[in-house]
């Protein structure tokens, strides 16, 4: 599919991430358009956060999402590669405990400038978040000819994982005359402030764990958010509307975190066959 | 033989023989040939055996949702008509309560024990009251009537119980009173017991009540069906365990009175009360009323329990404890109500005949006027001069209004502060904390409050939180507090972060308090610092001469690397782990139900009211209670689409199924007619069936509500119309939008003009459009000529053709092609709580209207008659035989068949005839009496054979119990020593 390259394609990737296990069939999706920018999450994000969420909900393995081309805003030209098998029924969450962060990961990419873009990136990501953890590898990842899309752009996407897995992520994508160190240090910055909010979701992720915990069975699903944000709150309001469940929402002062609590309306996928 | 009579106890003997045989201890040391293993072929199948008995036991694991104080169990008391239900239900009641219930109408709720309550419920002679009751009964009792035997309905409901996952079934042989003879009622007994074995399962309970006294069962026989009833252990069952569901035991009408004197048919608002089971509901969930549709509940609230089970723990139930709670059967004149309890005081007849007096009279004048409301709507008055004049509508929206410009006005403030601000700033200010560490807000209201909720701006918080993700750059993050988020500086004890609070920096300073954090400590090991806590004076020591702390690290470290004592996850299998997983996911619900609180969740097991608004009022008007009214709770199961199931007609249903025919499908708590598709899948398509298969499953496709797959469902029709109801079973495959079923068309077409392989087929299209359809399809003649569709000819239809070899114009052309056949989208919920209306086969609409099945000619099956073709013998002209080559030539060989000659022989031929003959006799005779005499010589060794082997035998036999008799001796010997 050609999305508009009004939105990058992570925009699109969210609504399909969301429905994707839910379907009759395995669902395999090929975007085309901008893959990074700063309103939505970027594929990388996508692909070492958002997918890897889905295992707290039961879905383990076959969800993949393959970046066979980057495109920089404003032209696109990237295209990605999304697989999700169905599930008949995801697994009730129960994730309360944040943890510490083990490890940071994260990818430095550039389409169509000097591949030392990357690399001054990650150096200063790295000056960055050292003080803190030296557990930090962040891949360069660089694209030529073809695969690198229409525009000229560099950014980077950072992934910090807790000992209880819990994901933060943070990314920067460049505007046009930003220096790459500057990207490097912001993100850093970014996903220290991220991990400073703690929780189990970061706060680009709250959506996911909201709607899934909402259609697990029917049991209780629990887990903690670090602020609640407003797209969270909007979306909590919308699920009442929709599923007629609300959650229970309680602040714990300790920690400066929110525990959500709420019983699945059990969703089963009576689409998804059986012998 | 009757079953009260006691036989004398056994009796011991105590002096004589017996008394002094020794008692066999131990039968495998007594005897142990009859231990070991003989064959291993039998001890492999014996060990294959067992581990099949193993696997039968494991089920699918399912979490048992059963709540603390579980709602009272649903007793459904079903059988033929007059084959003692009633009385069965009121013998129960008495034993339970020593109440006599005068009518049993609708469910009758007992507190039978300390931890048990149950609820009678009476099943009506209908299909559909079956169905239902089959829906939520935990328990069945099958009453039979002996002296009749066993009946349709016995047999329809078991069916019913299995496909709508079967509880626990109990039979009651009744009229047994009738049996004088004592042979024939024990024979009578034995022989319903192993029917009704056949049916359920081996061993299932059947109880005999010999007789009734004083319109009750007896006593001592309806106890020991009580006992067995207070004993049962019940399975969970996959559909009541994810469904909430609610057998109403009193309904309500609760519709305004003055909407009824203007509408008397104005949709009712009624109130169903009962025990909710199976799972939570909720206010403004979505619920499906077997027999009524689907209704949106408005609100559910939870009651006094009228039957509670007694808080106070005791040896024994007390007896103002044995409650029994029926508001349909009106228990004494009783009637309970919301918070009252009311008492039918019956009116003598002549005071409902007397005339209304004066007052009461002015009373309905007054209750005819209508509303204040509907008066005041037509009013209107000026409030100023000049002013548009006032309505109570006016008035109305005039507040809302106010309301909304003042959050309005609240809102205005915020996002012009928003606006002024920087990109960043935004934001920063969108991620204000929104948790309340110091401010004691309720997130809660917060979130769902109703202010937030009236906002009309809230298309531009969406345009707002388009941004899926956070852009902060917060320089001045507080470093102390977020090096504690790390692995590497885990300082997470509440004393620590107020000691620290002073100090920049944690990891190369240490304290006394620090010293004796071993987390902290573990820091310093890493970061490479000397361990210096051991020269802490005042830490406790162990043996090693290590502080506690460190000593803890370590065993955790020699449990992680050698495992701990105790291996039970690891011991445990793979089954028990599933089941360990589910059974703490509902543990952690029930914790979370405290927390779940501040949300009107309805649990399982309280007495709750749902109000239904929007009830036809045929629903109040036609209300039997003897019939079951469920309330079964439907969370995504709304919404129409095609169905597949796998369908198998019942084995004693005498007919087969037709495509077409509508039939009643009962599945999840629904009941619907809808007209099924058969077909069956050849692994390439899916052939339409114009009938079910007489013994196997078949698929069809239905268009209904969906369900989850793997439903099981039952099919009857609506009308009686065999001994035996039920039609079909099966189980829900699969929801789809669109099922590809498919029908074989063999079009025939004609050669109009044939060349050589290529021909002109006439009258099998009509235009040249579908021809063009169906351009590139593979033909054949009846002559089995291959060919091909090519392209159209004309606009008549008629299209060019090729084929593997010249057709003649004899010939018929046929093109095979498979038709989808569309699946009918008939869709009709049986109310039969309100008023049925349903779909009738053809043929129910032929016999109305006494109408003949249609005879057509064309459709009757003739004897195919088939003329031997005649050929003609091949002549080739003289002329052209001349010319063919020699091989070629037809070649004409005499034969001179038939006629043999009479031979005449001379005098020697005849001689040596003579003796060839003679001499063959004598070697006749020979090989005779040699073959004789071999069988003879065998049958002697074989003979001799068996002697030997017997002779062997007996010697084996010998020696083996003089073996035994050695070892038995030495066997008492040694216990002697012993």
């Amino acid at each position: 599919m050609d999305c508009p390259v009004s939105r990058s394609v992570g925009y699109y990737l969210e609504a399909l991430a969301a429905l994707a296990p839910f379907g009759k069939e395995p669902m395999v999706a090929t975007l085309r358009g901008v893959t990074m920018d700063n309103t939505d999450l970027s594929v990388d994000t996508i692909r070492t956060a958002t997918l890897v969420n889905y295992r707290n909900f039961g879905l383990d393995d076959g969800v993949e999402l393959r970046i066979t081309r980057r495109g920089a805003p404003p032209r696109g030209g990237g295209e990605v590669r999304f697989v999700c098998p169905p599930v008949r029924a995801l697994r009730p969450l129960r994730f309360v405990d944040a943890g510490y962060i083990r490890r940071i990961r994260g990818i430095s990419y550039a389409t169509r400038v000097s591949p030392q873009t990357a690399n001054r990136m990650v150096e200063t990501a790295r000056g960055e978040l050292n003080r803190f953890i030296p557990d930090i590898y962040i891949y360069t990842d660089v694209y030529r000819g073809a695969e690198a899309g229409l525009s000229p752009g560099f950014g980077i996407s950072l992934v910090a994982e807790s000992t209880t897995g819990a994901l933060m992520t943070a990314e920067l994508c460049a505007g046009p005359g930003d220096a790459p160190e500057d990207i490097g240090r912001n993100a850093a910055q970014i996903l220290l402030a991220e991990i400073m909010r703690g929780g189990c979701f970061d706060s680009s992720h709250q959506w996911l764990a909201l709607t899934l915990m909402i259609l697990g069975p029917e049991h209780a699903a629990k887990t903690r958010f670090g602020k609640l944000t407003p797209r969270a709150i909007q979306l909590l309001r919308d699920i009442r509307d929709f599923f007629n469940t609300t959650f229970t929402i309680k602040p714990d002062p300790a920690s400066s975190t929110v525990l959500l609590t709420c019983l699945g309306t059990g969703y089963i996928n009576v689409g998804k066959k059986t012998t | 033989m009757d079953t009260k009579q006691t036989h004398k106890a056994h009796r011991v003997r105590k002096s004589g023989a017996s008394a002094k045989k020794p008692q066999k201890k131990n039968a495998e040391k007594n005897n142990p040939k009859a231990f070991t293993m003989q064959s291993s072929q039998r001890a492999d199948r014996m060990s294959r055996r067992k581990a099949e008995l193993d696997e039968k036991k494991y089920h699918v694991p399912m979490a048992d949702r059963t709540p603390k104080v579980p709602p009272p169990l649903v007793v459904a008391v079903v059988g033929p008509p007059r084959s003692g239900k009633t009385t069965l239900v009121k013998s129960l009641i008495r034993r339970y309560t020593k109440h006599t219930l005068s009518e049993i109408r609708g469910p009758v709720t007992v507190v039978t024990g300390k931890h048990q309550r149950l609820t009678f419920m009476e099943s009506a002679n209908d299909i559909s009251a079956m169905t239902d009751l089959a829906k939520v009964a935990d328990l069945v009792i099958l009453t039979i009537d002996a002296s009749f035997g066993f009946e349709m309905e016995t047999f329809e409901f078991l069916n019913l119980l299995q496909t709508h996952g079967m509880p626990k079934v109990m039979g009651v042989l009744t009229h047994l009173d009738e049996f004088k003879d004592n042979k024939r009622l024990k024979m009578v007994k034995k022989n319903f017991k192993h029917r009704f074995w056949s049916e359920v399962y081996e061993g299932a309970k059947l109880f005999y009540l010999s007789g009734v006294e004083n319109g009750r069962y007896l006593d001592r026989e309806v106890l020991n069906l009580s006992r067995f009833v207070s004993v049962m252990k019940l399975r969970p069952l996959a559909w009541r365990s994810t469904h909430p569901y609610m057998l109403a035991d009193r309904i309500q009408d609760l519709t305004d009175p003055e909407v009824l004197e203007t509408n008397p048919k104005a949709n009712r608002t009624v109130a169903l009360y009962g025990y909710l089971r199976g799972m939570h509901m909720r206010g403004g969930d979505r619920v499906h009323i077997p027999g009524a549709g689907d209704y949106r509940i408005d609100q559910a609230e939870q009651l006094p329990d009228p039957c509670p089970i007694p808080d106070k723990e005791r040896k024994r139930l007390d007896e103002r404890h044995k409650l029994v709670y029926a508001p349909m059967s009106e228990i004494n004149g009783v009637m309970y109500d919301k918070d009252a309890v009311y008492i039918d005081v019956k009116k003598s007849r002549h005071e409902e005949k007397a005339e209304a007096g004066e007052g009461e009279r002015m009373l309905g004048e007054l209750q005819k006027v209508g509303t204040i409301s509907d008066r005041l709507a037509g009013e209107q008055f000026n409030l100023f001069s000049g002013a548009k004049p006032l309505t109570a509508d006016s008035i109305d929206s005039a507040d809302e209004e106010d309301i909304l410009r003042r959050v309005d006005a609240l809102d205005t403030n915020d996002s012009d502060n928003s606006d002024d601000d920087t990109d960043d700033n935004q934001n920063v200010e969108r991620l204000a904390p929104i948790h309340t560490a110091s401010k004691r807000i309720n997130l809660m209201e917060l979130v769902y409050g109703k202010t937030l909720e009236d906002k009309d701006d809230s298309a531009e918080i969406m345009n707002v939180n388009d941004n899926a993700k956070s852009l902060v750059v917060d320089t001045d993050l507080d470093e102390h507090k977020l090096r504690k988020c790390f692995i590497t500086n885990p300082g997470d004890s509440e004393d620590e972060q107020g000691g620290d609070d002073d100090e920049d920096d944690a990891g190369d300073f240490e304290d006394l308090e620090a010293g004796s954090d071993g987390e902290q400590q573990s820091d310093n090991e890493a970061s490479g610092t000397a361990d210096e806590s051991e020269e802490d004076g005042d830490e406790e020591e162990n043996e090693f001469g290590l502080p506690a702390d460190k000593m803890k690290k370590l065993e955790n470290k020699f449990e992680r690397l050698y495992g701990s004592d105790d291996e039970d996850e690891e011991k445990k299998d793979f089954y028990q782990q599933q089941k360990d997983v589910l059974q703490k996911y509902v543990d952690d619900t029930r914790l979370a139900m405290d927390e779940l609180s501040s949300i009107d969740y309805r649990w399982a097991g309280e007495y709750v009211r749902v109000v239904i608004e929007d009830m036809p009022t045929e629903f109040m008007q036609g209300f039997n209670p003897y019939l079951p009214v469920v309330v079964g709770g439907i969370s995504n199961e709304e919404g129409l689409s095609l169905i597949t199931l796998r369908i198998k007609r019942h084995r004693w249903y005498p007919k087969i199924l037709k495509t077409g025919d509508p039939i009643v499908v009962s599945v999840g708590w629904r009941r619907f007619q809808t007209i099924p598709t058969y077909f069956m899948n050849d692994r390439i398509k899916n052939r339409m069936l114009k009938y079910t298969p007489e013994h196997m499953h078949c698929s069809a496709a239905v268009y209904a509500p969906f369900i989850q797959p793997g439903t099981g469902f039952c099919a009857y029709h609506l009308t009686r119309q065999h001994r035996f109801g039920i039609a079909a079973t099966g189980t829900v495959l699969e929801n789809s939008q669109a099922i590809d079923v498919v029908k074989k068309i063999k079009l025939t077409g004609y050669p109009e003009k044939i060349l050589k392989h290529t021909a002109y087929i006439k009258r099998m299209f009509n235009s040249s459009l579908e021809v063009a359809k169906f351009e590139g399809a593979s033909l054949k003649t009846v002559s089995g000529i291959r060919g091909q569709v090519k392209k159209a000819f004309g606009n008549n239809g008629v299209f060019r053709a090729t084929f593997e070899d010249r057709i003649k114009a004899s010939d018929i052309v046929f093109l095979r092609a498979f038709h989808t056949i569309p699946i009918k989208k008939f869709y009709n919920p049986i109310t039969s709580l309100l008023s049925v209306t349903y779909m009738r086969t053809v043929a129910e609409i032929r016999r109305s209207k006494d109408m003949k099945v249609p005879n057509k000619k064309d459709s009757h099956y003739k004897p195919i008659e088939r003329v031997v073709k005649r050929f003609n013998p091949l002549r080739i002209p003289k002329s052209v035989q001349a010319e063919l080559p020699f091989k070629s030539k037809t070649k004409h060989v005499k034969t001179d068949n038939g006629a043999s000659r009479a031979v005449v022989m001379d005098k020697h031929d005849k001689r040596v005839a003579d003796l060839l003959g003679q001499i063959n006799l004598l070697h006749k005779d020979k090989t005779k009496k040699q073959r004789e005499k071999t069988q003879r010589q065998k049958a002697e060794y074989v003979k001799k054979r068996r002697a030997e082997e017997d002779e062997a035998d007996a010697r084996r036999k010998r020696k083996r119990k003089s073996f035994f008799r050695l070892e038995g001796r030495n066997q008492k010997g040694g216990s002697a020593r012993d």
